[in-house]
């Protein structure tokens, strides 16, 4: 028997002690509490032991023997020889190759292509290899089938070919998911196996501290398994990266440099189109660069690894918006309703405009300023059924079957002309609590009192249906805008124009506020995250067929199949009339350099083989303790060695209180 | 009712956990109105206010409420109590001793104590409690009013902490703070010095105080019969000797009775009641002694020379 730390040994002289203790003369330990000791004089002669020897030697030994066992438990002992080293040549290993964009830096993937080669050289008659590679997934290169089927002569050669033909991909890097991956390679090739065979994975890596280990925090991990870290290491460490940032103004992009703390460079240049900025960036620190137009890409120089040097934007498009307006009026005509309804929801940064003819456009935004036949009421009640929002312009008495068809009123509604006495009608209980009107809910743009309304119709509140709400009144108390939930839409009824001959509502401040207000809930959508990293699904939509990538090259999309991109740059979508572009950035986190060590794995409980791992030293000596290390930890006498000492202490309890018991008479007591 | 003697026997009673319970269990069944207090009157205690009726003393009117409510109101005191009774325990840790664990001297003091209060405070005097070692560690003063009774039971259970016994100093404070006449029982071992205890006990008397003594001791301060060889230690003072019983007892009893002659001999000389009780002796045993000592000392209040311990 060996002893790992012969050191503590020594504290087998604690020995001494309980027979030093045993030898000692104990005076007698009975007591008795008394009242007082006024009356009693202290008897002379205390009882002598007649002989000098130890006593409860049965106790003696045994608290000795759990010193000494302290001592070897604290020395931890192991069997030397009970390392397999027969059973090397049948080690499987799987060769877990990082692909993730880190690995593009300078040097790197050659000396990790080269390491990979070692590894499979190294590989005795009976072993076994498998090649994993990992980046966002793992991916089987060949599996210990490719390499048992293989001629035995050329089963190197052929594994080295494989990694031949790999390369470095744009992912980020799921080392955890790839580390998974490998065991589970290992678990199913075990179950054939008659006697258990050593396994290693060897991963070849440059554990960059982004790397993702969350999938290892829960795994369990087969005993024949160590996981071996063949560390990459970069010969250049200055790097800075480049990110978006937050920015205030969509049309004034703001970039994040970052420069990785173990940069030796803190100057760099920043490339916006034609432009070239100079950012000081300090070693471990970010600056924040706010550009002043909309560009698609920004580049960064001055480091040494170029892969995390290109940003990709996606400029702000304006969403494309069918726009139907019924009206009798021209299009051109200014005092017509709809001269003003094309004016305010014209060509602008958030909304590509498209006037449709026909209902069967399938107009997403409505407007309704003259009488409808029957089969338009029907289409556009479908329409608002199916959740979009209409405004009906009551600009005639004429209209009122027009608003029972759409409001689903079982009887047409008497309207009548106001009969206005050269007196302007203003707003009142103006109900700016309902989504309607929720943009004005502030109180600095509640003021309706600049908007006179001139010309409006009367109708009979008690003819609409119990649903509709009266989100505004005219100062003599008829209502003036009316909103009728239609199906899963809504119908925003004003009983006035909000055309000049009308109204002051389409040249006041209100007007533009109000329309985009009443379209807000099912309008289009304008805003959208077009931001994304290499391997994150890209929102397509169903009609969206064809896929430009940053190359120039055009694919067809598959409507089933999310498409991940695997390169960064600008990825273009169209659905022949639709264009949309979606900017594909490298994921920040392959950016995070700092090598990870083997603790933050050892510490997931990740089964490190410490004769390799990178922060050890190999030197004879030190692997020699290394191997006793090992078989030390794999036998774990020690463990043992606490149950007997645990039960020795339980005996020694049960001694010391059975002998105690007798003991409390002193022995030959002479007076 | 006579009492059952199963049940007042100390070690039967000591199963009561609650001591005014125990107090009560003696007294009940000595009871029989032999005590009625015979004097009415007006004390300092003011109890409550009344409506003057005729017949009532003018003198006891209370003329600041007349002032105020223009009503004549009678200001109603507690009436005066005949007897004001300090009850004297002794706290030292050297009480703590009983050869049974469940029944110590100190258990026996409070019992016989709560016996004494409980006993004086229903037929209306007030009672009072000092406990003290080498000073005084909780004094209630004599009261009879609700919830007195409890408080006295309160303190009466407390442990006994004292590391020391001295009579001089909390006798002595005593004295100062009691100047109306009442009447004093000491309830102690009186392991100590007997020479101040002489001295405080006469200095009471000589102010005009009844005292009783009732001195408590074990069976087995008494005998000493113990088995083996020990080492011996002091509850009091925590002092530690090896002592052999066989060789020890004769000298110890010597001694122990010598003290107890000295401690009655010193009573008599104080025209002090002394009653001597070891802890196996019924509590109704000592009540019946403390009455009669009482009765005799109100039917004459010569100075008379007892020692019950004779009798006992």
């Amino acid at each position: 028997m060996n002893f790992l730390v012969p050191l503590y040994l020594a504290g087998a002289l604690a020995v001494a002690i309980p027979i030093y203790l045993h030898l000692r003369r104990r005076p007698p330990r009975d007591s008795v509490d008394f009242s007082s000791l006024m009356f009693l004089e202290p008897t002379k002669h205390q009882p002598i032991k007649r002989q000098s020897q130890l006593e409860n030697i049965p106790l003696l030994i045994l608290r000795c023997l759990a010193l000494l066992l302290l001592a070897a438990m604290f020395a931890r002992p192991f069997m030397p020889g009970g390392d397999s080293e027969g059973d090397e040549g049948r080690m499987r290993t799987v060769i877990l190759l990082d692909t993730s964009a880190s690995m593009q830096r300078e040097g790197l993937w050659k000396d990790a292509s080269e390491r990979t080669k070692e590894v499979i050289s190294t590989i005795d008659g009976e072993g076994a290899v498998a090649i994993i590679t990992v980046d966002r997934a793992p991916r089987i290169v060949t599996s210990f089938g490719d390499w048992e089927s293989a001629d035995v002569a050329q089963r190197k050669e052929i594994a080295k070919a494989a990694v031949e033909t790999l390369k470095p991909s744009w992912q980020g890097s799921n080392l955890g998911a790839g580390l998974i991956a490998a065991a589970e390679m290992v678990t199913d090739a075990s179950t054939d196996d008659e006697t258990p065979r050593p396994a290693r994975i060897v991963v070849i890596s440059d554990l960059q501290s982004g790397a993702a280990l969350d999938a290892v925090a829960d795994a369990s991990w087969p005993s024949n398994l160590k996981v071996e870290l063949a560390p990459i290491e970069a010969r250049e460490v200055t790097n800075v990266t480049i990110a978006v940032a937050a920015s205030t103004d969509p049309d004034k992009p703001a970039v994040r440099l970052r420069n990785d703390p173990a940069s030796e460079e803190s100057r760099f240049r920043l490339k916006v189109g034609d432009q070239t900025i100079a950012a000081v960036v300090p070693a471990g620190e970010s600056r924040v660069f706010q550009l002043e137009e909309p560009i698609s890409e920004v580049s960064v120089t001055g480091d040494q690894h170029h892969f995390d040097n290109r940003l990709f934007l996606a400029p702000r498009e304006p969403a494309l918006v069918k726009l139907l307006f019924l009206g009798d009026d021209k299009p051109d005509d200014s005092n017509g309703p709809e001269y003003y309804y094309r004016r305010a929801l014209a060509l602008s940064k958030v909304m590509h405009p498209r006037f449709v003819k026909s209902l069967d456009d399938d107009p997403a935004l409505l407007a309704i300023a003259r009488p409808l036949t029957g089969a338009e009421i029907n289409a556009v009640r479908r329409t608002l059924q199916e959740g979009r929002d209409a405004i009906l312009l009551i600009t005639s008495t004429t209209m009122d079957r027009t608003l029972a068809g759409l409001a689903g009123m079982s009887a047409a509604p008497t309207l009548r002309d106001h009969d206005h006495d050269r007196r302007y009608a203003l707003l009142e209980e103006i109900d700016f609590e309902h989504p309607t009107l929720r943009e004005f809910r502030d109180p600095r743009w509640r003021d309706f009192t600049e908007v006179h309304f001139w010309k409006y119709h009367i109708l009979e509140e008690a003819v609409l249906p119990e649903s509709a709400t009266i989100v505004a009144r005219f100062d003599t108390g008829d209502p003036a805008w009316i909103a009728i939930p239609v199906g899963q839409g809504s119908l925003l009824v004003m009983m006035s124009g909000w055309h000049p001959r009308d109204s002051q509502l389409s040249l006041s401040s209100k007007f533009l506020p109000l329309l985009f207000s009443i379209y807000s809930d099912h309008g289009p959508q304008v805003s959208g995250a077009r931001q994304f990293f290499v391997g994150d699904p890209l929102p397509i939509e169903n009609d969206e067929e064809k896929l430009t990538l940053p190359d120039g090259k055009t694919e067809s999309l598959d409507p089933a199949e999310p498409y991940r991109p695997e390169h960064p740059g600008i990825y273009r979508v169209s659905n022949g009339e639709r264009h949309r572009s979606f900017a594909v950035n490298l994921r920040p986190s392959e950016s995070e350099l700092t090598p990870l060590g083997s603790e933050p794995l050892a510490a997931l409980g990740v089964p490190i083989d410490r004769k390799t791992a990178p922060d050890t030293a190999v030197s004879a000596d030190s692997k020699r303790k290394l191997r006793s290390s090992e078989a030390e930890s794999r036998q774990n006498l020690w463990r043992w060695s606490v149950v007997v000492l645990l039960a020795m202490l339980v005996a020694e309890a049960w001694l010391a209180t059975r002998t105690g018991g007798t003991a409390t008479q002193p022995e030959g007591a002479v007076i | 009712m006579p009492p059952t003697p199963q049940l007042l026997d100390p070690k039967a009673l000591m199963r009561i956990r609650s001591l005014e319970m125990r107090a009560r269990v003696v007294v009940e069944g000595f009871w029989s109105g032999i005590h009625r207090s015979p004097y009415h009157g007006f004390s300092a205690e003011f109890s409550e206010y009344r409506q003057y009726t005729p017949g009532d003393d003018i003198r006891h009117i209370d003329w600041r409420v007349y002032g105020r409510s223009d009503r004549y109101y009678i200001k109603k005191f507690e009436d005066e109590t005949n007897l004001r009774c300090q009850l004297l325990v002794d706290g030292t840790r050297s009480m703590m001793y009983g050869s049974d664990p469940k029944l110590t001297k100190h258990d026996y003091a409070a019992t016989l104590a709560a016996t004494f209060g409980y006993f004086l405070m229903q037929q209306g005097d007030a009672v009072g409690v000092t406990r003290f070692d080498d000073a005084i560690r909780d004094y209630l003063p004599p009261r009879n009013r609700p919830g007195h009774l409890r408080r006295l039971m309160i303190s009466l259970e407390a442990p006994a902490e004292g590391r020391a016994t001295d009579f001089g100093t909390p006798l002595e404070r005593v004295a100062q703070i009691h100047d109306r006449r009442g009447m004093f029982v000491l309830i102690s071992d009186l392991l100590a010095p007997l020479d101040t205890l002489e001295a405080r006990l006469g200095f009471l008397r000589a102010r005009g105080h009844e005292v009783i003594v009732f001195h408590i001791l074990d069976p087995r301060e008494l005998d000493f019969e113990f088995e083996n060889a020990a080492q011996f230690t002091s509850l009091e003072s925590g002092k530690q000797h090896f002592i052999d019983p066989d060789a020890a007892r004769k000298g110890y009893c010597e001694k122990i009775k010598a003290h107890l002659e000295a401690a009655s001999a010193l009573c008599q000389r104080a025209g002090i009641d002394y009653f001597f009780s070891s802890t196996e002796r019924p509590f109704h045993l000592a009540l019946f002694e403390f009455l009669t000592a009482r009765s005799q000392r109100t039917a004459s209040p010569v100075r008379r020379k007892t020692n019950f311990q004779r009798s006992s």
